[in-house]
């Protein structure tokens, strides 16, 4: 077996476990592909999920049916405003020992697992937010003097709802840019409508089996950071963000205009990562400019802080990014 | 490993013969570029013969013609020499042209849709170390490799040549510009063609307007001497001189920057420096160098003002003006009308004239500031103390302090300086509505002893007994319970003293 049989192999393998998840979470969520298709390569490219949408889209449907597709240590915090770091990272409590004496002992909070589903992440304070930021990038967290290292796969996925501003907290720019992808979603086709009643109205229960687990989604991340990046898709990433720099050289005209914030490297890293399994699942061995082009928008749509000139003018972060998809072009690329 | 060498060699193969063919594409399509982008420019060029033409004979009118070109090949290269240019403008272009291996392949990705295989896989096989995943993009490469070789690029469009619509009339204009200039053409004198002999007469003539205009230069200067100067230079220099009286004016002239005054002889010409030194030699003391008396002179003089605040340099200026003008007449016998004292007396002129320019200048400048500045600027010389070093932002009201001397203090609205002239000019309300502003509050300390201080008694007053009843005063209903509570209460408390009472007492009774 030659080493392009071994990668033609892994490569094989990444396909079938993602194909296996993707059908059974499909058994819970229905419709909603592209945003199923972006948390499982966010998972699979070792990133978190922000998903944003109006209540009763399914976006904590998606992530518990995940959790319990993929077999992983789970838990759920719904963020209120009262809540405080410690509830989410754990403390020290004074527990009774056997011999009737007292001691401090960590209890552990809700975020020392392998899937997170941070629910409404924007009800709780910038405080509690910020207890994420060590465990979404280091993977570990600390309390006083105790450092844990979270167990990989280490995943974190936060949904919040855009149209309730009442007694929310937009992220702060350093947890945006920890979330891999930004996922929109969206509201369901009419036949998707059907679907959703047929399965949530009737007496069918609908029962989702574990079809991987731990291990083998490490060996898939590992998979991913083996496929190969030419020059010109890494290249091309590099301009890409750039480009979302505002004042920068090869930044568009409205970028320069509506955005006061671009994307930081942490987007090239995404860009590759995700362009890598969009790859894979291409059938290909290496990312290409393809590649980092699809997977631009939920990447990058985040990362770029509007100014106050975009709100006035009602100019999404999405509309820059899609500018500047359209203003940089691949090296070498020849203009037809 | 074994089907990884043996397939690389023919994927190299492949992408070589790919890259050759998207080569000869590509450098198609750059020449055909080069010509479009070149032929955008063919009105614009064809400007520049019609152009050269007119100016050329357009500068023939008063003097030689420096078009050398007749009439017939004027309009041939009028025609002929947009396209050379555009012809030259596009093969340079076409040459500059680079054309990138990774290009050629990236030109049958991106036509194909083959999504970078080619490129990756030509990357990977140049850069020889490959791990798994590379071999296989480059073994991934092979099929659409020779899919590339077999397939047929699809044709691309590429425009006509830009002749864009909004520069026709740059074509228009330039067929009438080449009409006026072949018209001018015409009519313009060519080199020795008229050769006119000059009357005695005029020449004379000219000669004397010439020192009238250099005697005139002594004195304040006039714009009409140097006109009449350069008038009677160019009629000399298109009439064409001969003669020993021109020559004489042409060594007279040899520093007026024109062509002819150079052509005098080498004799005339030492004479001449001779003189000019003897009249350097003599006005020195206005420190000016040779160079700065041989810089031409552009800008025409002004006239004379009046400048009452420094007499003392005027009266200083006219004994060195009238000494450099003895200076170099004495050396040359005190002839004035000699051709070798002329160029000295012209050099001092002029000399004396850039002195009179520079102090004109100094002076405008000075007057313009003054004029922008307060016009209660102080004197040098005026050792005035300020008026008042208040600061306080109003100055005297609206009204002009008439004491202001322009060394501080209030001199009017705008003379404060300091934090008081940052407050607000225009009165702002209070924030609290209602309340006038106190103003500054000022609180003093006395120093006093303490003083120990007497306080009587005060006395409760009688306030008498009440004469008129309180009226009803209401009371609170109570309930039947507690109105039996209360009278128990208080009968059990009389009981309890009545018995204390009796035991209290002493028996008396016996």
């Amino acid at each position: 077996m030659t080493a392009a049989d071994e990668a033609r192999a892994r490569a094989d393998e990444f396909k079938t476990a993602f194909a296996r998840v993707k059908a059974e979470v499909a058994k819970m969520v229905v419709g909603q592909e592209h945003v199923v298709d972006g948390v499982l390569t966010a998972m699979m490219a070792g990133g978190h999920v922000l998903l944003e949408g109006v209540p009763g889209l399914g976006k904590t449907l998606l992530v518990r049916s995940l959790s319990q597709a993929v077999s992983l240590q789970f838990s759920r915090i719904q963020f209120t405003p009262d809540m405080m770091p410690a509830d989410i990272q754990g403390t020290m409590v004074l527990t009774e020992t056997e011999g009737g004496g007292h001691e401090l002992t960590f209890q552990q909070g809700p975020l020392i697992a392998n899937l997170i589903l941070a629910d409404e992440i924007n009800r709780a304070t910038p405080k509690t937010q910020s207890a994420l930021l060590e465990a979404m990038q280091e993977k570990q967290v600390t309390v006083g003097r105790r450092t844990i290292h979270l167990e990989e796969p280490y995943c974190v996925m936060a949904t919040q709802n855009p149209v309730e501003q009442e007694g929310t907290y937009p992220l702060p720019e350093a947890q945006l840019d920890r979330f891999l992808f930004k996922l929109i979603v969206g509201y369901p086709a009419e036949d998707e409508y059907h679907a959703i009643l047929d399965r949530t109205t009737g007496a069918d229960e609908v029962d989702i089996q574990p079809v991987t687990d731990g291990e083998e989604i490490r060996n898939l991340r590992a998979t991913v950071r083996a496929v190969a990046e030419p020059e010109a898709a890494r290249a091309f990433a590099i301009r890409l963000v750039m480009a979302t720099q505002p004042g920068g050289d090869s930044a568009p005209a409205s970028v320069s205009e509506c955005a006061s914030l671009g994307s930081s490297p942490r987007g090239v890293q995404g860009l590759i990562l995700a362009g890598k399994v969009q790859a894979l699942l291409d059938d290909r061995f290496a990312v290409s400019a393809d590649d980092i082009r699809a997977v631009a928008l939920p990447v990058l749509r985040h990362r770029i802080l509007l100014n106050f000139r975009a709100q006035a003018n009602n100019v999404s972060s999405d509309e820059l990014v899609e500018d500047v998809l359209k203003t940089v072009n691949p090296p070498h690329a020849v203009a037809a | 490993m074994d089907s990884h060498e043996a397939q690389s060699p023919d994927v190299g193969q492949d992408l070589e013969a790919v890259v050759t063919r998207g080569r000869q594409r590509l450098r198609a399509w750059a020449a055909k570029e080069a010509l479009q982008t070149a032929s955008s420019h063919l009105f614009l060029v064809s400007l520049i013969v019609p152009c050269l033409a007119l100016a050329a004979n357009l500068v023939g009118l008063v003097a030689d013609s420096l078009w050398p070109f007749g009439t017939a090949a004027t309009v041939v290269l009028a025609v002929i020499a947009p396209f050379v240019v555009v012809a030259v403008h596009a093969l340079t272009l076409f040459l500059r042209e680079k054309t990138d291996r990774r290009v050629c392949l990236a030109l049958y990705d991106q036509m194909l849709g083959f999504k970078g295989r080619l490129q990756t896989a030509d990357e990977f096989l140049l850069a020889g170390s490959q791990g798994a995943f590379q071999q296989a993009a480059i073994e991934d490469a092979a099929p659409f490799a020779r899919q590339a070789l077999a397939s047929e690029l699809p044709a691309v469009r590429t425009p006509p040549p830009a002749l864009r619509a909004d520069r026709w009339p740059l074509a228009l204009a330039s067929v009438v510009i080449l009409a006026v200039a072949v018209l001018l053409g015409g009519v313009t004198p060519t080199a020795g063609a008229t050769q006119v002999a000059i009357p005695d007469e005029l020449v004379a003539q000219l000669s004397t307007d010439d020192e009238f205009a250099v005697e005139e230069e002594t004195e304040p200067p006039q714009p009409k001497a140097v006109s009449r100067r350069s008038l009677a230079g160019q009629r000399l220099a298109s009439l064409g001189e001969s003669g020993p009286e021109a020559d004489r004016e042409r060594a007279s002239r040899s520093d007026s920057g024109t062509g002819d005054a150079r052509s005098a002889s080498a004799s005339k010409n030492a004479a001449a420096s001779l003189a000019r030194q003897a009249g350097q030699a003599a006005a020195g003391a206005s420190g000016e160098g040779t160079s700065r008396m041989d810089e031409p002179r552009e800008r025409p003089r002004k006239p004379p003002r009046e400048n009452k605040s420094r007499p003392e340099e005027t009266k200083e200026e006219k004994p060195e003006t009238s000494k450099g003008v003895a200076g170099g007449s004495g050396r040359s016998s005190g002839s004035r009308t000699s051709a070798s004292d002329q160029p000295a007396a012209d050099d001092k002129a002029r000399n004396d004239e850039a002195e009179g320019d520079a102090t004109d200048d100094a002076e405008d400048e000075e007057d313009e500031e003054q004029k922008g500045a307060s016009t209660q600027r102080p004197m040098l010389n005026n050792r005035k103390a300020a008026v008042d070093r208040s600061l306080s932002p109003s100055g005297i009201g609206d009204q002009e302090n008439p004491e202001a001397n322009g060394r501080g203090g209030p001199g009017g609205l705008k003379k404060t300086r300091g934090v008081a002239a940052m407050l607000l000019g225009v009165p702002m309300p209070d924030h609290l509505r209602g309340k006038s502003n106190p103003g500054r509050v000022k609180v003093q300390r006395e120093r006093a002893d303490p003083e120990p201080k007497t306080a009587e008694a005060d006395n409760a007053a009688n306030r008498g007994s009440r004469s008129k009843p309180i009226g009803y005063l209401p009371h609170p209903a109570l309930a039947a319970w507690m109105l039996d509570t209360i009278r128990d209460y208080f009968l059990a408390e009389r009981r309890t003293d009545d018995a204390a009472q009796s035991d209290n007492t002493p028996n008396t009774s016996n």
